[in-house]
C-alpha cells in the first residue's frame, strides 16, 4: 500500500467535506446544539410541566358524593405544600367522563366510608388513564389525600386506646443512595449518552461516506479516479479514513458538549432556576469520569467511529445516487436509536463477554457501563477488538464492492 | 499502440455486450469507434481502461496487457467520457493537482503541466474557482485536462461532446486534433457520424457488440457507395443485420 496515495485521497475527502456547509451543520452544530438541548431541555421541560400540573387544580369526577366524609372532601380540595387541591364534580359515568376529557379522574364511592377505623376496609374506585403522565399527578394527589384520611382514622382509633400514632410503624425504612459519583452523574438519562455519541459519529461521517461513494458514482468522478494508477485498496482505505475523521470530530465534539452540559447543569442551572437540587441530580445524563475513564471512552469512540465509517462506506457504495444512499443509511440510524432506547433496560441484562462482542450493542452497553463507573479495561478491550475485527471485515467487503462491476456501474 | 483482439464481454449467460471484437490503432491517429447507443462502445472502452475485465480476448496498450499490467496500462491512458464529473467543492487547479499526484509527478512538473494545459485549453482565469461554479464547457475542459495531465500515449474520448454547446464542442475537437499531432493515439467514440467524419482517419463501426466494418473513413463511404459517413453507417449496419 502506498501511504502517499492514501493520504491524498484522505486529504481530498477532508477538503471537499470541509467546504460543504451541510457537514458543518451535521458535524459541528448537531452535537454542540442537540446534545445540550436534549440533556438540559428534556429535564427542564419534564420538570416544568410536572410542576405546572401540580400547581393546577384538576377537575375530578365523583359518583356517590353523599358517601364521602366531609373530612376527606376537605383533604382533596384543600391546597397543601405539595400543590393545589382538586375540584370535585358530580358525574354519572366514571370511565366515560375521563375518556371524554371532562375530568382528569373519577372517584366512585360504592359504599359509605367509615368515620372510624376498626371495621373492614372499604374500597374507593379511582378511574384514570394509567397510560397518561398527566394522570399520574392527579393520582398522586388523590392517593395522598386518601392515605392522610386513612391515617387520621387510625390515629384517632389508636389515641382512643391510649396508643401513639407510631404504634403501627415501629420500624421505618430510610433509603440512602449507594450510587457512585459516576452513576449519579449518568442518572436515569444516562442511556442518552451512547445514543448521542453514536448518532454523532454517524451524523458526522455520513455526509463524507455518501459523497465519496454514491456521490462520486453519480457525478462520474469515481470512474475517473479508478483509471489512475491508484489501487482500489488505497482508495477504500483513504475514503474510510476520511469518513472516520469527520465521524471522530463529531464524536469528540459530542463528548465536549456532554461535559459542558454537565458543568452547566451542575453549576449554572440551579442558580438560574433558583433550585437547591440541580437537575443533573434528578435526571443525570452527564459524565463524571476519571482520566482513565475518559481515555477508555475515547478508545471505544475511536474504534466505533472507524467501524461505522467502514460500514457506511459499504452501504453507500451500493447506492446509485446521493439520495439513494441517504435512504440506505436510515436503517443504521434506526438500529442505533432503538438500541439506545433498549439501554433503559440494560440493568436487567446479564453481562457476558459475548454480549460485549456484539458489534454496536457491545459498544453501547460498554459506554453506558463506563459512564456508570462499571466498565473496566477488560470489557473495553473486548469492545475495541470487536470493533477492529468488524472494521477489517467491512473494509474487505468495501474493497470487494469497489472491484465489482455490478456495484460500480449500476447506472 | 493499442491492440484489441477477439475481445468479448458477457454479463451473465444472456447478455453479450461485446462479441469477438478486434482492431488496432497506429501512433498519431484519431481512431473512431462508431455505433448507436448500446452498441458496446463504452463497454469496450471501459475494458481498455481496466475498469471492466474482459470475458475473453486480449487488450494491449503501449505494449502492456490490461489483465496482468493494469497499472502500467493506466499510466498510458487518459479517459474522458460524457458522464465524467468533477468535485464541485474543489477548484479546477486542485482537481488537476489531485489527479496528477497519482502519476508520480513532482510539484514543479505538475505546475508546469497545468500551465501548459491551461494555455492549450484556454482556462487560465477560471482555474482557481470552484468547479461547482463552472459552465458545462469549462467543466469539460477540466475533465480533458485531468485525462491528459500525465501526457498519456492513448486518449479515449467517449461521447465527449455530449451536452456541449457549439463553442465547447469545437474546443474538444481541436484539442483531439492537437493531441494526435503530438504523435499520440486518440480513440474517439461517438454516435454522431458528422463529428467522426470531420475528425477521424479510420474507424470501426460496431453494432450489437460486433464489428461491422473497419477502414478509413473514405473507404467506408466508398464501400457503402454513400455520400457521407452517416449514410455509410446505415448501409453497412443494415447489411450486417
Amino acid at each position: 500500500m502506498r501511504w502517499d496515495f492514501v493520504l491524498k485521497v484522505l486529504f481530498k475527502e477532508l477538503l471537499s467535506t470541509w467546504r460543504d456547509s451541510r457537514t458543518l451543520r451535521a458535524t459541528i452544530l448537531m452535537p454542540l446544539i442537540l446534545n445540550p438541548l436534549i440533556l438540559l431541555g428534556l429535564p427542564i421541560l419534564f420538570n416544568s410541566t410536572q410542576s405546572s400540573e401540580v400547581e393546577k387544580r384538576q377537575v375530578v369526577g365523583v359518583i356517590g358524593l353523599e358517601r364521602m366524609p366531609a373530612s376527606l372532601k376537605k383533604l382533596l380540595e384543600t391546597d397543601s405544600v405539595q400543590g393545589k387541591g382538586i375540584e370535585l364534580k358530580t358525574v354519572t359515568d366514571a370511565t366515560k367522563s375521563v375518556q371524554d376529557g371532562d375530568t382528569e379522574a373519577t372517584l366512585v364511592f360504592k359504599q359509605t366510608l367509615p368515620t372510624e377505623a376498626g371495621g373492614s376496609s372499604v374500597p374507593i374506585e379511582v378511574h384514570l388513564k394509567l397510560s397518561s403522565q398527566k394522570s399520574r399527578v392527579v393520582a398522586d394527589k388523590i392517593s395522598t389525600a386518601i392515605d392522610t384520611f386513612s391515617n387520621q382514622l387510625v390515629a384517632k382509633k389508636l389515641a382512643s386506646v391510649g396508643l401513639p400514632e407510631q404504634t403501627l410503624r415501629p420500624v421505618v425504612a430510610q433509603t440512602v443512595s449507594a450510587d457512585t459519583v459516576a452513576e449519579k452523574a449518568s442518572g436515569i438519562f444516562g442511556f442518552f449518552i451512547p445514543l448521542l455519541l453514536l448518532s454523532g459519529i454517524i451524523a458526522g461521517g455520513q455526509s463524507t461516506a455518501i459523497d465519496s461513494t454514491a456521490g462520486e458514482k453519480e457525478r462520474g468522478s469515481l470512474e475517473a479516479l479508478l483509471v489512475t494508477p491508484i489501487s482500489r485498496f488505497e482508495v477504500v482505505i483513504g475514503k474510510t479514513l476520511g469518513v472516520t475523521a469527520f465521524a471522530l470530530l463529531s464524536a469528540f465534539l459530542s463528548i465536549i458538549s456532554l461535559l459542558g452540559t454537565g458543568w452547566f447543569s451542575k453549576n449554572v442551572l440551579p442558580r438560574l432556576m433558583k433550585s437547591d437540587t440541580p437537575l443533573s441530580q434528578l435526571f443525570g445524563g452527564n459524565i463524571a469520569l476519571d482520566a482513565q475513564g475518559y481515555l477508555i471512552l475515547l478508545l471505544i469512540a475511536l474504534t466505533a467511529a472507524v467501524m461505522l465509517s467502514a460500514l457506511m462506506l459499504n452501504i453507500c457504495i451500493f447506492a446509485k445516487s446521493f439520495k439513494e444512499a441517504q435512504t440506505y443509511l436510515v436503517p443504521l440510524n434506526l438500529v442505533v436509536s432503538f438500541g439506545s432506547i433498549g439501554l433503559q433496560f440494560a440493568d436487567f441484562l446479564q453481562r457476558s463477554s459475548l454480549l460485549y462482542a456484539i458489534p454496536l450493542v457491545g459498544t453501547m452497553i460498554s459506554i453506558l457501563d463506563l459512564i456508570k463507573g462499571k466498565g473496566g479495561f477488560g470489557v473495553a478491550m473486548i469492545v475495541v477488538v470487536t470493533n477492529l475485527v468488524f472494521t477489517a471485515i467491512f473494509v474487505a467487503l468495501a474493497l470487494r464492492s469497489f472491484k465489482r462491476e455490478q456495484v460500480l456501474f449500476r447506472n | 499502440m493499442l491492440q484489441v483482439q477477439n475481445l468479448t464481454k458477457r454479463y451473465g449467460a444472456k447478455v453479450l455486450a461485446v462479441d469477438n471484437l478486434s482492431f488496432q490503432t497506429k501512433e498519431g491517429e484519431i481512431y473512431g469507434l462508431l455505433g448507436p447507443n448500446g452498441a458496446g462502445k463504452t463497454t469496450t472502452l471501459r475494458m481498455i481502461a481496466t475498469l471492466l475485465e474482459p470475458s475473453e480476448g486480449s487488450i494491449s496498450v503501449a505494449g502492456f496487457d490490461v489483465r496482468t499490467q493494469a497499472e502500467q496500462v493506466r499510466r498510458n491512458i487518459g479517459v474522458v467520457n460524457g458522464g465524467m464529473g468533477l468535485y464541485d467543492r474543489l477548484t479546477g487547479r486542485e482537481i488537476l493537482e489531485y489527479f496528477a499526484s497519482f502519476y508520480g509527478m513532482g510539484k514543479l512538473d505538475i505546475a508546469k503541466r497545468i500551465k501548459e494545459l491551461s494555455t492549450a485549453l484556454e482556462m487560465n482565469e477560471l482555474l482557481d474557482r470552484r468547479a461547482g461554479e463552472y459552465s458545462t464547457g469549462m467543466k469539460q475542459k477540466i475533465v480533458i485536462g485531468r485525462a491528459v495531465i500525465h501526457n498519456p500515449s492513448v486518449l479515449i474520448l467517449d461521447e465527449a461532446t455530449n451536452g456541449l454547446d457549439v463553442v465547447a464542442r469545437r474546443a474538444v475537437l481541436e484539442f483531439a486534433r492537437a493531441y494526435k499531432g503530438a504523435g499520440k493515439v486518440v480513440i474517439y467514440s461517438t454516435h454522431i457520424m458528422s463529428e467522426a467524419e470531420e475528425l477521424c482517419e479510420r474507424a470501426a463501426i460496431i453494432d450489437h457488440g460486433r464489428l461491422i466494418a473497419e477502414d478509413s473513413i473514405q473507404a467506408l463511404k466508398t464501400r457503402a457507395s454513400a455520400q457521407n459517413l452517416e449514410d455509410a453507417f446505415f448501409t453497412l449496419t443494415k447489411g450486417a443485420n
